[in-house]
């Protein structure tokens, strides 16, 4: 739990991410819907390299 | 992002004064929502998924685990005065911009009286479920907001340190920015309906009015703005005259995005005709 603290920002906009964009165009049961995923690779990105960050930064201080 | 273990009375007396009036607004708003439907000019339901009190409650609950976390967090690495204030913020910011944009899309002759251009505007957005409200808004949308801008500020303070704070915030606006561009196309599709927009705006992104995207990119690049200059607000004028300052400025932020859309809206509504939807797949 104390090692996944740093990443609960993270974690948190994924969950409402995969609820709100993937699992709700999943269920929409139209693929347009997730022909268009694209859109959201900014922030997809943003959150991957966030947390590679957070996980090298806490390896350095072991 | 620094640690601030240490609270001041003062301090603590805001961040209680924040939380007690989120909480009366949402018991209220809440209350009057379920019981009351008229004073809001409630939306019937039918039609719409998922939108029993116990489904809206249960839908209610991924959001709310989100800002649990989040909020969480914030205490833990921000201390209790600036989480509240970060919390409480977002709620009031963002909960005020958009219950003022229903309002103006129940009552479009308030449009009309501000420019003649808008008098054909059949209104602006609404939303369905919610379980719990603020004013004439989900609670969960709201607190969306603050986790939203919670985690994107972390994120671009984790990935630009000590970049100054307009860039740092630029990156936080386009990260949410781009998070709605396609939460928003699917939560309006038929399978959600959890809002339904009623704008006639001329230039469209997915069948999305483009303000609503500039929106979500102002929101948090300017919310990011101000939060950074709430420690200065503080220790220049104290934290009651600090914290008052924080909200009268994010109030001021609300009224300069209320501005802009109105300038842009005029000329829009004149000149671009036929309207652009930019759309892909037809969406």
């Amino acid at each position: 739990m104390k090692r996944l603290f740093p990443y609960f920002p993270i974690i948190s906009l994924f969950a409402y991410w995969l609820y709100g964009c993937v699992a709700g165009a999943l269920v929409s049961g139209d693929p347009r819907l997730l022909k268009i995923s694209f859109v959201s690779l900014p922030v997809v990105l943003g959150m991957a390299l966030g947390a590679v960050k957070l996980y090298k930064t806490a390896r350095a201080q072991e | 992002m620094t640690e601030d273990v240490e609270i001041s009375p003062a301090k603590k007396r805001a961040a209680w004064v924040v939380g007690g009036l989120m909480a009366a607004v949402i018991v209220g708003s809440t209350v009057v929502h379920h019981f009351f439907p008229g004073v809001f000019k409630a939306v019937p339901m039918e039609g719409v998924p998922y939108s029993t009190p116990v489904q809206a409650l249960l839908l209610d609950l991924i959001p709310l685990a989100c800002g649990a976390a989040c909020f969480y967090h914030a205490r833990r690495t921000l201390g209790w005065y600036k989480a509240m204030m970060f919390l409480g913020g977002s709620f009031f910011f963002t909960g005020l911009a958009e219950n003022l944009w229903i309002f103006l899309g129940k009552h479009p002759q308030l449009l009309a009286g501000i420019s003649g251009e808008f008098s054909s505007v059949p209104g602006t957005y609404y939303f369905t479920r919610g379980f719990f409200w603020w004013g004439d808004m989900p609670a969960t949308i709201c607190l969306a907001w603050f986790f939203i801008a919670y985690s994107c500020v972390y994120i671009q303070d984790v990935l630009l340190p000590g970049t100054g704070i307009w860039r740092r915030a630029a990156v936080g606006g386009l990260m949410a920015m781009s998070l709605d561009l396609w939460l928003d196309p699917v939560q309006v599709s038929p399978a959600w309906q959890s809002w339904r927009w009623m704008t006639n705006e001329t230039v469209k992104i997915f069948s999305i009015p483009l303000t609503n995207f500039a929106a979500w990119f102002l929101l948090i690049f300017l919310f990011a703005v101000a939060f950074e200059k709430l420690p200065r607000l503080v220790a220049r004028r104290g934290v009651a005259g600090g914290t008052s300052l924080f909200f009268l400025l994010l109030l001021g932020f609300k009224v300069a995005i209320l501005v802009s859309f109105v300038l842009y809206g005029i000329p829009a509504m004149k000149y671009i005709s036929p309207p652009v939807n930019l759309t892909l797949w037809g969406l």
